[in-house]
């Protein structure tokens, strides 16, 4: 709290209401419940001197084994007698003060020693660190249980010696992770900024840097207040627990376990109570965010639309895909159409998050989660992708569409070797055997210029080369002969002169296979010297789309503009300065009314702030989104039409 | 390989150490208190008690390396005659205790992958919700209570299997059973985590990208990169299994080592414990060897000698 009060008010306010949305979903309800059960269940324990209903060791021949009130038995005992008429109600609320105490305690010592240890050795480093880096090393590689076990049956059991001896075992898991936290934090500014001051360092460590660790110390505490207390009834059933004053609820069960068949009762409700404080201590610890920053939505990106021409191979109407999260929808695809000829190359650029990825994804029907396509159609060669079911959708893919990610390394599956990768899209679309496979992939890494693909073939991705998993991952994607490959940013993990080779090797198979290309990037180099077509994305629209040579040449749409003055040209000695696009891309939860580039664009108009403008064609070919263009008056009419509707979607 | 070593030897020492620690002695506990001092010091002479700490710590090791770990005090053949040798008494209970962690395991993994699978792949269904209750549920349950319950309904109600022993094939299923059920609370939990993080990797993306079935996606390419990270959950959890045998033999009277564990700790048999506790951390430190080299097995990146 002190943390927070030094922050200017907003900062504070808004850090609570997003600690607030990401607890309220899923962690509230767990905090609050596991919270309670313990706090209810603590209370009736450690003040059960008070409140038990009869003495907990008053013998009653005369009610012996009675069952519990649920079962038959009467109020006076609600949960029934053992066989000498105690009270199991009260005893057991008397013995989970033994129980309880044990877990409290062990978590107190096991939390101090460990943090401690771990605040210290992250902090100072060296000797220390090594010492506790060896030593919980070695206590990690004991099967610590059995350890105690053998402790606990010489030192002979108490409530602290048993709490203590649990402690031991759990220390090292508080260190771990202080020292890892602590080396983090100690790297950060703030604690620069106290060194500089002159803060001391037990204050620099207590008052700074344990603050910063303490939230996730709380999480394991209670997480492992659930596993002592399970420990220590496993000693108490193994006779190696409390006996005096009362035996815990592990002795209970075990007292129980003769008559388990004749009186569950007596067994079942200590139980009971110790699953009980371990799930609620679990829950609790669950439920408490490990850290109070918001979760961030990982992948946002985006679309295009364009002219028709003939019958085009891949056609997009009106594609429309939304992340749903906690804060509200965010449309990161709005109303994208473009197509794709046969044969035809087309560049699909803008800035990262623009949603060219998106775009492909959903065409494919693999948006991931939370995303969905809410609109639109995707028609390839005719029959609508949204409208099938999985089924038909996976025999699409990798036999008519190929997907050429950006980083091989990630895009392959690690433990499997490339060939197997290759084969597994041979064998399942055109149902090849193993061997006939193999034979086809071995020629398929040949053609895209791996050298001894014989041998290679049996190689995992992390033995190639960079340059040599992009050529192999474009083997895989165009190993069914796919009528059309989306190649997503396919060189920009790549240096140049491997992406020069690896662009040849695309631009040759293109040739060589008939097939057409949506080439991904935000290069506009590649575009230049690889597209037939263009479509410039922004925020999730296409904001101009034509022939390469023309939108190079004369760009419409002022975003354009700007991406053009921002690339280096060897061949225009007059452009001396290069201009970058002032300000930052959109956040797509909170577009502006108008056009998203509005607040970026240097020719911005009043309307362009309330309008948002539609795509519009201004000849035959080309099309721009900016109330700038002047549409022909004789095509103004059947334009393709944008949604002119806001995009804040909440 | 020098961890293990070095925690090998600090568990002896450890052991012999803090034992050795406690006022009461073996020959005491043993006899009772129906025997005459000189008897219990003759015991006491007899099993190499009166010697230094220090002194009989050496004589330990280096009967030790011998394969020798001395005769056990309360096992003996004849009432003051040298015990049997801890070894042949050990020996004798191990096969039980591997068998019944194995089949735990086994077990655990049963009931993990499927249910972890299935909440993976969709994540925040009513299934998963379910799933994640009941690993919180078995989490909770102490092994003896659900051992107790298992023995209650299968065996004194059901009467199909056995309480306990080692008689009949069946009667291995209920304490495996008990021992798995905590055991698979935590399989359970990393399966679903790391089979949601998994199929969220681009390289599901391009598998999904190639047409291939759900079934390959899932059970060749995210399965066998799961296994990388439940192995390494098995390896570190073998310890409770071991702790969580000790309970379980005790209740279903399975002849393991974890009874003669406890048997030997309370009646301050110095052998048996000074064997069976480091072979406890001995088999501990192999388990997680092996977990080592079958990394090598699973993740090709971890294979030397690979050209790179």
């Amino acid at each position: 709290m002190t943390e927070q009060a030094t922050m200017p008010p907003s900062a504070t306010a808004s850090l609570l209401s997003r600690v607030r949305r990401t607890w309220s979903r899923r962690g509230m309800p767990r905090v609050i419940t596991g919270a309670t059960v313990l706090i209810v269940m603590s209370i009736l324990c450690f003040f059960s001197a008070w409140l038990t209903p009869h003495p907990p060791n008053a013998v009653d021949l005369s009610a012996r084994l009675q069952p519990p009130v649920f079962a038959g038995g009467t109020f006076n005992h609600i949960l029934g007698t053992d066989e000498l008429g105690r009270d199991i109600l009260s005893r057991v609320m008397v013995g989970g003060r033994t129980s309880m105490a044990i877990g409290a305690l062990a978590v107190v010592v096991s939390l101090t020693i460990g943090s401690t240890l771990g605040l210290l050795a992250g902090y100072f480093g060296r000797r220390l660190d090594a010492v506790v880096t060896m030593l919980s090393e070695i206590q990690l590689a004991l099967p610590s249980m059995l350890i105690i076990f053998f402790f606990l049956a010489v030192i002979g059991p108490n409530i602290v010696t048993i709490a203590i001896v649990l402690a031991l075992a759990d220390w090292v898991l508080y260190a771990r992770m202080v020292r890892a936290r602590t080396l983090v934090e100690k790297t950060r500014e703030y604690v620069d900024a106290a060194r500089v001051l002159g803060v001391s360092t037990s204050r620099l460590l207590l008052r700074h840097l344990w603050p910063n660790v303490f939230p996730t110390i709380m999480v394991l505490a209670m997480v492992s207040l659930g596993g002592v207390i399970l420990s220590e009834s496993a000693l108490s059933f193994l006779g190696l627990g409390v006996q005096r004053p009362w035996p815990s609820w592990g002795r209970m069960v075990a007292d129980g376990q003769s008559r388990l068949q004749a009186a569950w009762w007596i067994a079942v409700s200590p139980a009971f109570c110790i699953a009980m404080v371990v799930f609620s201590a679990n829950l609790l610890g669950d439920g408490l965010p490990p850290d109070l920053e918001g979760r961030v939505m990982s992948h946002i990106k985006q679309t295009i639309s364009a002219t028709a021409q003939s019958v085009p191979l891949l056609d997009i109407r009106g594609l429309r895909t939304e992340f749903r999260s906690d804060h509200g929808t965010v449309r990161v695809l709005n109303d994208v159409s473009l197509s794709v000829s046969s044969g035809e190359v087309l560049g699909l650029v803008g800035e990262s998050g623009s949603g060219k990825s998106v775009t492909a994804l959903s065409l494919l029907g693999l948006v991931p989660r939370p995303g969905r396509v809410t609109q639109g159609q995707v028609l390839l060669n005719g029959r609508d992708l949204m409208t099938m079911d999985e089924r038909a959708l996976s025999d699409l893919r990798g036999r008519e569409v190929g997907l050429v990610l950006q980083d091989a390394m990630t895009a392959m599956n690690p433990v499997l070797t490339i060939g197997q990768q290759i084969c597994e899209t041979l064998r399942r679309h055109l149902g090849l055997g193993r061997a006939q496979a193999r034979r086809r992939a071995i020629d398929l890494l040949d053609r895209v210029g791996i050298p001894d693909p014989g041998r290679r073939v049996d190689d995992y991705p992390h033995q190639f080369s960079g340059g040599m998993r992009q050529r192999a991952m474009i083997a895989m994607a165009l190993s069914c002969e796919p009528k059309l490959l989306i190649a997503d940013e396919p060189t920009t993990a790549l240096d140049v002169t491997i992406q020069a080779q690896v662009l040849d090797l695309l631009s040759s198979l293109k040739e060589e296979m008939g097939m057409s290309l949506i080439m991904i990037t935000h290069d506009l180099g590649i575009i230049a010297g690889l597209a037939d077509r263009v479509a410039v994305m922004y925020a999730g629209n296409i904001v101009e789309t034509g022939p390469v040579r023309q939108v190079f040449k004369a760009p419409a749409h002022p975003y354009t503009q700007g991406l053009l003055a921002s690339i280096p040209s060897i061949t225009d000695t007059t452009k001396s300065d290069l201009q970058a696009i002032t300000g930052l891309p959109p956040d797509l939860a909170a577009l502006p009314q108008g056009c998203a580039f509005a607040p970026r664009c240097p020719q911005r108009q009043r309307r362009c702030e309330t309008d948002r403008p539609h795509l519009i064609h201004h000849d035959a070919q080309s099309a721009a989104a900016c109330w700038l263009v002047d549409p022909p008056s004789d095509r103004a009419a059947n334009s393709t039409s944008q949604t002119t509707e806001p995009m804040r979607n909440r | 390989m020098l961890l293990g070593a070095v925690t090998l030897f600090f568990t002896l020492t450890l052991v012999f150490v803090i034992i050795r620690m406690v006022p009461s002695d073996p020959a005491t506990v043993l006899m009772m208190g129906e025997a005459t001092p000189e008897q219990l010091d003759r015991l006491r002479e007899l099993w190499g008690l009166d010697k230094s700490i220090v002194e009989q710590f050496f004589i330990y090791l280096a009967n030790l390396v011998q394969g020798n770990a001395g005769d056990s005090y309360q096992f003996q053949r004849v009432a003051g005659m040298p015990g049997v040798p801890v070894f042949d008494l050990v020996m004798n209970r191990l096969p039980a205790t591997g068998y019944l962690a194995l089949v735990a395991i086994i077990f655990s993994m049963l009931i993990a992958l499927p249910l972890g699978i299935l909440a993976a792949l969709f994540p925040d269904s009513i299934l998963d919700k379910l799933v994640l209750i009941l690993a919180s549920v078995l989490a909770s349950v102490p092994a003896f209570f659900s051992g107790m319950l298992l023995m209650l309904f299968f065996s004194l109600t059901l009467r199909i299997l056995p309480t306990g022993g080692y008689d009949s094939p069946q009667s291995v299923i209920l304490p495996a059973l008990a021992l798995s059920f905590s055991f698979s609370a935590v399989l359970l939990r990393v399966t679903r985590t790391e089979m949601a993080r998994i199929m969220r990797s681009e390289f599901i993306q391009s598998a999904r990208a190639k047409g291939l079935r759900s079934w390959r996606i899932v059970l060749v390419h995210a399965l066998k990169n799961a296994m990388i990270p439940l192995l390494t959950i098995i390896g570190l959890r073998f310890g409770d299994l071991l702790a969580g045998s000790v309970v379980v033999e005790t209740l279903f009277r399975w002849p393991g080592i974890g009874g003669l564990m406890i048997d030997s700790i309370i009646a301050r048999d110095y052998p048996v414990v000074q064997l069976v506790i480091p072979l406890a951390a001995l088999a501990f430190i192999i388990v997680n060897i092996t977990v080592d080299v079958l990394f090598g097995a699973l993740d090709p990146r971890l294979r030397t000698g690979g050209r790179s």
